[in-house]
């Protein structure tokens, strides 16, 4: 009996080690998760299901990020979808003490400054999430549809650049999966390496 | 007595910490050679960009790999410059931290490019300015830019330059360049094969392969290789986020010749 349930616990174990390998993928279901945003509240990504999301991985010291944010891009963006009903997280997978992980006082600063538009800001200190997702750089951008499928994964545009010139140069692919998607069209771009900086996880 | 040395000890911190996070200007000095001083109008030359980088920081190869942005040189040139050579990179670093394996440099890197200069046009001087950009990263990242120029006499004699040594060796020891017709490659769903069927005279040993196209394959898997009689193969991971092959691939192949020596070249493989 003791052997059997070893065998099923070891079945169970790769199935769900399998499960986790298939982690995010154009086509997969959004891997589940819940976390809390700076204020405190609880957000679970199978919430928001019937509705399309955004992830946006976030620092926002690092100079690619900052691009997006001072040109204003990211929070027009924000902008534009939330207010078609779109929910737009932003992730911060920075551990403590590393660069863009920030104090309450200090975010409520930032999205005063920037005068962001998204959902909510999520913590990730653990980085659990983002390697849930396999995130690596900022900003990095996942849209999943309302069936909490993946329809893009990648970068923001397609101009890897610190430059805020590049953005009116760059096709911006996040746009684009939205507007095609929800038009009833196919996403033509559905994935492209993102660039930015390293995502600032713990070292443990 | 005790409250006031750890009141200076504070202050002291306090100020090396700043200085240490604001002298972000002196993490990357650059500079320009030339392997010449004086040529004759209508020949070659080369210049050499130099980059040092100050310890633990690094900067980045034509391919960056997981993140960063490559290194970049603009030129001005002046009339008379006829046409400017691709740049030539040396062999970059694997640079692993944070999850994340980047292809950079991490130590003094030169960036090379040949300039052709043409007969017709009369000159006194030639005056070649650079303008070049890059991304500094150890824990966190600071793109930077700086210009730099040189000056190359035009008379009847040509005369080296004290640099003529040192970029002669680096152009020696750089990534030859190699055709082949034979080597190619086959992708699956996650995978990428590698197919090394002929190869430069000296190759004893393949011991890695990059990539240089972006975007293709996860670096954070490490390449297999099996080496066999004048072939090789290679395995790779494709990036997760690669959304349609390329029929062409470009590559670093590095290998060791017979002499146990560290060699490199690049070439060009398609999937047919």
């Amino acid at each position: 009996m003791k052997k059997i349930s070893l065998v099923l616990a070891m079945i169970l174990f790769a199935a769900t080690a399998m499960f986790a390998s298939e982690t995010a993928k154009v086509g997969n279901k959004a891997p589940e998760f819940s976390l809390k945003d700076y204020k405190g509240v609880e957000h679970k990504l199978s919430d928001f299901a019937g509705k399309y999301v955004v992830l946006e991985w976030v620092n926002y010291d690092c100079p690619f990020v900052k691009k997006h944010y001072e040109s204003e891009n990211m929070q027009n963006i924000q902008r534009e979808f939330t207010e078609k009903g779109v929910v737009w997280l932003a992730v911060c997978s920075s551990a403590e003490g590393k660069q863009g992980n920030f104090s309450k006082s200090e975010l409520e600063k930032k999205h005063k400054d920037y005068n962001t538009a998204e959902t909510a800001y999520l913590i990730d200190e653990s980085g659990k999430v983002g390697k849930l997702y396999n995130a690596k750089v900022t900003p990095d951008m996942v849209v999943i549809n309302p069936k909490q499928e993946i329809i893009y994964l990648g970068a923001i545009d397609n101009v890897p650049s610190t430059d805020k010139a590049d953005i009116d140069k760059a096709d911006n692919y996040v746009i684009q999966a939205l507007n095609s998607a929800m038009n009833g069209k196919n996403v033509e771009v559905k994935s492209s390496k993102p660039y930015g900086c390293g995502v600032k996880y713990s070292e443990k | 007595m005790k409250k006031l040395a750890i009141i200076i000890t504070t202050v002291l911190l306090a100020f090396c910490h700043n200085l240490s996070a604001e002298n972000t200007d002196e993490l990357v000095d650059v500079s320009i050679y030339s392997n010449v001083k004086q040529i004759q109008i209508g020949s070659d030359f080369y210049v050499a960009i130099k980059l040092s980088v100050a310890d633990e920081w690094h900067v980045y190869w034509k391919n960056p790999g997981d993140s960063g942005l490559p290194t970049e040189v603009k030129w001005t040139l002046p009339k008379g410059v006829e046409s400017v050579g691709p740049m030539i990179w040396q062999v970059p670093e694997k640079i692993e931290w944070s999850g994340m394996v980047n292809y950079g440099f991490e130590h003094d890197v030169y960036l090379i490019q040949k300039f052709k200069t043409s007969r017709v046009v009369e000159l006194k001087s030639i005056d070649i300015a650079a303008e070049v950009s890059w991304l500094v990263c150890k824990e966190k990242c600071i793109p930077q830019s700086d210009k730099v120029s040189i000056k190359i006499a035009v008379d009847e004699m040509f005369e080296r330059s004290a640099e003529s040594k040192i970029i002669q060796e680096l152009l020696a020891t750089a990534p030859t360049s190699f055709k082949s017709v034979k080597s190619k490659f086959k992708s699956g769903k996650e995978k990428l094969e590698v197919k090394l069927l002929d190869m430069p005279n000296d190759v004893a040993e393949v011991t890695d392969l990059y990539i240089i196209s972006d975007g293709i394959t996860d670096n954070t898997v490490a390449t297999k290789i099996e080496n066999n009689k004048n072939t090789a193969n290679a395995e790779l991971k494709l990036s997760p986020y690669l959304d349609a092959m390329p029929a062409e691939l470009e590559l670093l192949v590095l290998y060791k010749d017979k002499n146990g020596s560290s060699k490199s070249y690049e070439t060009i493989i398609n999937n047919k």
